[in-house]
């Protein structure tokens, strides 16, 4: 047992339910032979030994609600005041996990240390998993598969220090399917505990033969901008972004290259102004409104185009009857960071004059 | 019989779309660094295919910077001439930046290298007159798309006895239409190409020592100084191509051009109106704000001053 804390009130990612939290619940290690969660002894620990355990250790859920299965988080993520839990909310095969994938491998590139944040794991078990399954097939030129559906877990759980302090960042992947689904699930559950959302859409060609042609944007938005209105504070509490992904199938066509190609630079809202504006123009034009509902229902939302692979995929062996794809000359992601960047200034972890500007 | 293959290229507007190219041989170009093959299609009858193989690309990555700065000058050419470009200027068809031999299409080429033909060049002055307005209003017209070829060198250079043409644009670089902000001037000076031309049109008239001997103008003819007046200065102080062609008393008229950018006002125009109410009074017009023909009227503007200047 670890010694009691004053109760907090604290929120759970996965299950977004409330709880008071003492800090003296039992604390377990993952344990990859069996693939499962073992209580470990703290009382027998040495002071050090106690906050080694504490870090790489995992606490359970209660799930008052009991409405979850059984979940675990990283032991002290409730030590942490306010932690960001940021969802990715698109259409299938929108470009969400290739995303995801290629930010948080940023993030982990120390790609934030120009803005003062620094990333490490919080979740080392999943973060394992994540760069298994996720990041090195990525890395090393492999299409990703798409959002799993009925995955109630995060994707990664990251631990940033910068300006505004040191929060947990938890990234949910939301599949369309899920959303698209009436029934009460638990993509409405993930919105519950969502402080910022980052909406992807996909810059789609028409369907190759021989592939399914790209699912509606505006259907998966509608529903997840319906669904936070109707939560307390919904739309007016938290920040959006909105990520036009494969953007670099428009690489050569303006505004797109214009944005693709700008060199890095530090925080700037009114650059950032000037891109969602050019996003917005340019989605106009293209009669993609259907995407543009999360800029006009949110008070703060910025638009960004990105390229997770900086290419488009093509197939492994273009005479086979398969449908296997890759990316033969590696992948060169585009500005993926510039949505988390934006939602890191807009949640404060970003602090001054400049980050409160952006999104307003 | 060569095998005729599908393959998946975007246009210049990055739309994508699906042509049968069938290899038909080996194309060598004084100039051009990347590989080039000449492909039949249904139609036009044969394309320029450059390209960066599989074992070039692994030797030298950089080639395929080289390719896709052809392709971007390619598409601003397109989408301001409307497609078909001047034809001092190449066109392109389309490009696949994505496969693993990763390719440009174009028109096929006018004329011949002017390597070809610089004795003649040399020898026939009013034949070396119309190349000179030739190239210029190549340079001009690039201007215009706010290209910049970048290495203006004989080898690059193709002549058909009446018309230039300017080829292998893998050195190019593209203005941006707008700029962040409006105040700063843009990065890029289309007037770079001018010193390239101007050593080009220098050896033509003076013959080959004339060739990386700028510090010697002092001996070149009066009519070659005052044509080449301020070429080889520094960028920011060169004349721009119009006013060379004003010099030689050519046409330098302009064909129809296009705003890349004319379908976004709409949108940028309903932005702004969307967002007063959330912001207060918009902003002064940032350099997003402002519209190509802006940018086209500064470099208009420029031109008309050193025209209505003082001649020394």
């Amino acid at each position: 047992m670890t010694p009691p804390i004053q109760p907090i009130m604290v929120r759970c990612p996965t299950c977004a339910d409330e709880f008071l939290w003492q800090g003296n619940d039992p604390v377990f290690r993952y344990d990859e032979a069996i693939s499962d969660y073992e209580p470990i002894d703290l009382g027998r620990m040495s002071e050090s030994r106690v906050a080694t355990a504490l870090r790489e250790g995992y606490r359970k859920c209660p799930n008052p609600s009991g409405d979850a299965t059984e979940h675990y988080l990283p032991a002290t993520y409730w030590t942490y005041p306010d932690p960001l839990v940021i969802g990715l909310v698109g259409a299938p095969a929108a470009g969400k996990t290739h995303l995801l994938t290629a930010m948080i491998w940023a993030a982990y590139q120390h790609a934030l240390k120009p803005y003062g944040i620094e990333t490490s794991a919080l979740d080392f078990h999943r973060h394992h998993e994540f760069e298994r399954l996720y990041m090195r097939p990525f890395q090393d030129g492999g299409e990703l598969a798409g959002t799993r559906t009925n995955v109630s877990e995060a994707v990664d759980i990251l631990l940033m220090r910068g300006p505004g302090g040191t929060r947990p960042v938890t990234f949910f992947d939301v599949a369309g399917e899920d959303l698209e689904r009436s029934s009460a699930n638990r993509a409405t559950r993930f919105l519950a505990s969502a402080n910022a959302v980052i909406f992807v859409h996909g810059l789609e060609d028409p369907p190759e033969e021989g592939r399914p042609a790209a699912s509606n944007t505006a259907w998966s938005f509608e529903l997840a901008v319906e669904r936070l209105r109707g939560m307390p504070g919904g739309v007016d509490r938290i920040p959006a972004v909105l990520a036009v992904t494969k953007a670099d199938r428009k690489r050569y066509v303006p505004p797109v290259d214009r944005w693709l190609r700008a060199a890095p630079h530090g925080l700037d809202a009114g650059l950032i102004r000037d891109q969602t504006r050019d996003v917005y123009a340019y989605l106009h034009h293209a009669g993609q409104t259907g995407a543009l509902r999360p800029f006009e229902a949110f008070r703060r939302c910025t638009m960004h185009f990105v390229s997770a692979s900086g290419k488009d995929s093509v197939a492994v062996d273009p005479g086979a009857d398969r449908t296997e794809r890759h990316f033969p000359r590696g992948i060169s992601p585009m500005h993926v960071l510039e949505p988390l960047v934006a939602i890191l200034a807009m949640t404060g972890m970003l602090d001054g004059p400049e980050a409160r500007k952006v999104g307003r | 019989m060569a095998e005729t293959m599908t393959v998946r290229i975007r246009d210049i507007w990055g739309q994508p779309r699906e042509v049968e190219l069938t290899d038909t041989g080996e194309f060598t170009t004084p100039g051009s660094i990347l590989e080039q093959r000449l492909v039949q299609t249904a139609k036009p009858a044969m394309l320029i295919r450059k390209y960066v193989s599989r074992i070039a690309g692994q030797r030298n990555p950089r080639l395929y910077e080289l390719l896709d700065h052809e392709i971007r000058a390619g598409t601003r050419l397109g989408q301001v001439y409307g497609g078909v470009c001047p034809p001092e200027l190449p066109t392109l068809v389309g490009y696949d930046m994505d496969a693993e031999e990763p390719f440009a299409l174009l028109l096929p080429y006018e004329g011949e290298p002017v390597v070809n033909h610089l004795s003649r060049l040399q020898s026939d002055d009013a034949l070396r007159r119309t190349f000179q307005a030739s190239l210029i209003r190549g340079l001009h017209r690039a201007g215009r798309a706010g290209v910049v070829h970048g290495a203006v060198l004989p080898r690059h250079v193709r002549w058909d006895g009446a018309r230039v043409q300017l080829v292998d644009f893998d050195t190019a670089r593209c203005a941006d239409l707008r700029r962040p902000g409006g105040a700063a001037p843009p990065r890029l000076d289309v007037r770079e190409d001018l010193a390239g031309a101007g050593m080009i049109i220098r050896h033509l008239t003076i013959g080959t020592s004339a060739i990386g001997s700028l510090a010697d103008h002092a001996r070149d003819p009066e009519s070659l100084r005052a044509l080449l007046e301020g070429v080889f200065a520094p960028v920011d102080q060169r004349p721009h191509a119009v006013e060379l062609l004003r010099r030689m008393g050519a046409d330098a008229s302009l064909p129809e051009t296009t705003d890349p950018e004319r379908d976004l006002h709409a949108g940028w125009a309903l932005f702004d109106s969307t967002t007063a109410p959330r912001t207060g009074p918009p902003p002064p017009p940032t350099g997003s704000a402002r519209k190509f023909s802006r940018w086209l009227g500064l470099l208009i503007l420029a031109t008309l001053t050193f025209r209505g200047g003082p001649r020394r």
